[in-house]
């Protein structure tokens, strides 16, 4: 935390602050993984969340759209606190899309009906309108063709793309990525980024973990550095590759670049 | 070629035993006094016919007389407060195997297996107060009748059942597996039944009667005997005054085994003619009345 | 061998075409078909309900609980100890003679009972499906803003229903088997349609060889539609 920069001296803070985080801690029995994080992220923004394994840094973005119950803290996105009891947490999670590293695709639905049966079944959309969706944003990542196959035919590559754009469907402010291509061969690692690209492009606001640092330094607006529960270091991806100053991201930057 | 083995082997057998019944006359060893004072109040000397008969009959055992029962059905027959059996037919049995040349023991099992009992060559005789029909001489061979069962009808204290003909007023009837009861009353109604949809067939009478006492049936049909016992047991029913159905009990007997049927058949006849098995009746049953 | 052949058609005859007695098979294995029916659905409702409420209780271990989620999951805990620690035989025998000691319509009560036994076990199979979906399964779903029942109802449930299918058709054959069982309450079923033609005609190899060969037949014809289905099932995986 105190190694942490102050929020309001980073460059790129402007617009309106989508999802605040204060103090969030967590805790697997006595086993804290989360010591205190406060963070703003906001619209438009494309953070960029590094770290060591077993740093937390996923414990955090699962928190966000509480996949894991913070022990304690707050989280408030568009001005609803996610901690509180009585928040409809599915009607926030429909605004905030999430993609996996392991894709989590429903491998009993065909690609269509796995883009199709949230935004049907929450009554977000009539069937019709979700199909036309589903075969809109499948043609951007130019999966048309497989609407109707079943996610075991599919590639990796092609896995995620469908996963993200299964995410996409419920028209979401905001994307979270999860390691989106550590599962994936490494021919099939370019094909996922250049979605993301498209995606960070248009104007979506992000918050990725991820091991690329290219992608990092090349779609991201800012870096976290998250280790032993807490934000160590952040910064624009130029400073923060370039003149990194706490010795363990020194150190942690030494051995993955 | 092993089964003519085995009947020559048997028949050697039974000669041998009756060779030496006939000289030291040894009578069955009844397992308990009740017995022994029936054999001696009974008046049966063993007569020549009958010990001829022994020369030919083959049973299941040399020199003993398996008798197939279901141990639960008094006065005929039941487990004594001593463990072993007593009852009507166990007495008759008894006074049988004596005029055979041959031990008596009573083989205890479920109703529905006496008679495949003696079919399958387990058991020599069935003795379970049997009621003689026509479609079972078809596959079991039955000696004289030696005692007369009596079906009746229990019913609730105040039920509108009041004869045997208010039966036929659509009414459920509980009845026990495998009785003549169930057969009669479930045969179609042309037939002088009720149909099978006007009965429950229960696994034993005290079911039957539970299910009476819980209205699930309107009336039960069952043998007189235990249905005095059931009456006697649970307040609040009766039993009505009009019989359902008076049947001949007899012995069962493979058809295969010619030899023990008519051996069996005549020493039956002697008994019923001396008034041995009279006597054994009204001591278990016309006594009390 | 002349006369072997004819005892076994006079016995034919005597247990299967005289009086119409085919008859009393055919309604008898129309009981046991009704009793399975039956038992199978209530089993399922029961078995999918309890299966989700222990699942939602384990995988909400460590946080706070409703109440009334506890006291749920302390019910099914109960009721399947209960159902799996007594004999199917001893559960009939209350139903028909405690429980439902005047129904006259035994058929309900065989169905209900044999479905609430049924439904402990079932329990089980299904939460071992359940168990074996990958949890991310469950995130993905929920991350997109469905809810808990919506998520277990569309993709939990059919993808267990797919692994578990096996042991649920031993589950249904088993039912099939048990409906023999309900001879105690006094239903006709199959088997003591078979019994009460024993009674009748004191001959047993025809009637139990011939309801033997029925209820083979009838697992066979199961055996192979359960296989035809878990074929279709797979399809989403071949392709």
């Amino acid at each position: 935390m105190t190694d942490a920069k102050n929020t309001n001296q980073s460059p790129v803070q402007q617009g309106e602050v989508m999802i605040h985080v204060e103090n969030l801690k967590k805790s697997f029995g006595d086993n804290v993984v989360l010591n205190g994080i406060t963070q703003d992220i906001r619209k438009g923004e494309k953070v960029v969340i590094i770290g060591p394994s077993g740093s937390g840094k996923s414990t955090f973005l699962r928190c966000l759209n509480l996949l894991e119950v913070p022990t304690s803290g707050h989280i408030i996105f568009e001005g609803t606190d996610l901690t509180d009891k009585n928040t409809d947490i599915n009607a926030i999670r429909r605004k905030m899309g999430m993609v996996f590293q392991h894709f989590n695709l429903f491998p009993n639905m065909t690609v269509r009906r796995n883009i199709t049966l949230a935004p049907v079944r929450t009554g977000y959309m009539k069937q019709e309108e979700a199909d036309a969706e589903a075969e809109r944003l499948l043609a951007r990542v130019g999966l048309l063709d497989k609407a109707d196959a079943y996610p075991a035919s599919l590639s990796g590559g092609q896995k995620q793309r469908i996963a993200i754009v299964r995410a996409l469907a419920m028209n979401p402010d905001m994307l979270l990525f999860d390691e989106p291509t550590s599962a994936l061969d490494p021919e099939m690692v370019g094909e996922v980024l250049e979605v993301m690209k498209e995606l960070a492009e248009s104007g979506m606001t992000m918050a990725v973990v991820t091991h690329e640092m290219g992608f990092a330094r090349e779609v991201g607006t800012r870096v976290l550095f998250i280790d032993e529960g807490i934000v160590k270091e952040e910064n624009t991806p130029q400073e923060f590759f370039s003149n990194p100053q706490n010795p363990r991201l020194q150190d942690f930057l030494s051995k993955v670049l | 070629m092993k089964k003519y083995f085995a009947l020559l082997l048997a028949g050697v057998m039974a000669l041998s035993l009756a060779a030496c019944g006939g000289s030291s006359s040894a009578p069955a060893a009844p397992a308990e006094t009740q017995k022994e004072e029936t054999a001696a109040e009974a008046p049966a000397e063993e007569t020549p016919a009958a010990e001829e008969a022994a020369a030919d009959i083959k049973t299941v055992e040399a020199g003993k007389l398996h008798m197939a029962t279901n141990a639960a059905f008094p006065p005929y027959e039941m487990i004594s407060d001593n463990g072993g059996f007593e009852g009507i037919d166990v007495e008759i049995a008894t006074l049988i195997a004596q005029k055979l040349g041959l031990e008596l023991v009573v083989d205890d099992m479920e109703f529905g297996s006496v008679i495949t009992s003696v079919q399958g060559g387990k058991s020599d005789i069935a003795m379970a107060g049997l009621t003689v029909t026509e479609e079972r001489k078809q596959n079991v061979d039955f000696t004289e009748s030696y005692a007369t069962g009596v079906q009746v009808i229990i019913v609730p204290e105040g039920s509108d059942i009041q004869t045997v003909d208010d039966l036929a007023n659509n009414k459920m009837i509980g009845v026990q597996d495998g009785t003549t009861g169930y057969i009669y009353c479930s045969s179609p109604v042309e037939d002088g039944g009720y149909g099978e949809d006007h009965v429950t067939s229960y696994p034993n009478g005290a079911m039957a009667i539970e299910a009476l006492k819980g209205g699930k049936v309107d009336a039960v049909v069952i043998d007189n005997e235990p249905a005095k016992a059931f009456v006697q047991a649970n307040a609040g029913l009766k039993i009505l005054d009009t019989e359902y159905i008076v049947e001949n009990y007899a012995i069962g007997i493979s058809k295969d085994n010619n030899g023990l049927r008519d051996a069996v058949n005549n020493a039956l006849k002697e008994l019923i003619a001396d008034g041995s098995v009279k006597l054994i009746v009204d001591k278990y049953i016309n006594a009390e009345n | 061998m002349g006369t072997l052949f004819q005892d076994l058609a006079a016995q034919f005859n005597q247990a299967f075409i005289e009086a119409d007695r085919w008859q009393r098979y055919l309604s008898g294995i129309g009981i046991s078909f009704t009793v399975t029916l039956g038992a199978l659905i209530i089993g399922i409702i029961l078995g999918v309900l309890v299966a989700i409420i222990r699942t939602l209780h384990d995988q909400q271990k460590g946080t706070d609980h409703s109440v009334l989620l506890s006291v749920a999951n302390k019910f099914c805990e109960f009721y399947t100890t209960v159902i799996r620690g007594t004999p199917m035989m001893v559960q009939l025998l209350i139903m028909g003679f405690v429980i439902f000691k005047s129904s006259r319509n035994l058929v309900g009560v065989a169905i209900l009972s044999l479905g609430i036994n049924s439904g402990a076990y079932t329990a089980e199979i299904i939460r071992s499906g359940i168990m074996s979906i990958d949890p991310g399964q469950m995130e993905a779903g929920r991350s997109l803003g469905m809810d808990y029942i919506t998520v277990m109802k569309d993709i939990i449930i059919p993808q267990a229903i797919k692994n578990i299918l096996p042991a649920l058709g031993n589950e249904l054959i088993t039912l099939f088997k048990d409906t023999s069982l309900v001879t105690v309450i006094g239903l006709t079923d199959l088997t003591k349609a078979a019994q009460q033609i024993q009674a009748k005609t004191y001959q047993a190899f025809m009637p139990y060889i011939g309801i033997a060969i029925m209820y083979l037949v009838v697992v066979m014809i199961l055996t192979k539609l359960l296989g035809i289905l878990e074929r279709r099932l797979r399809e989403s995986d071949r392709r």
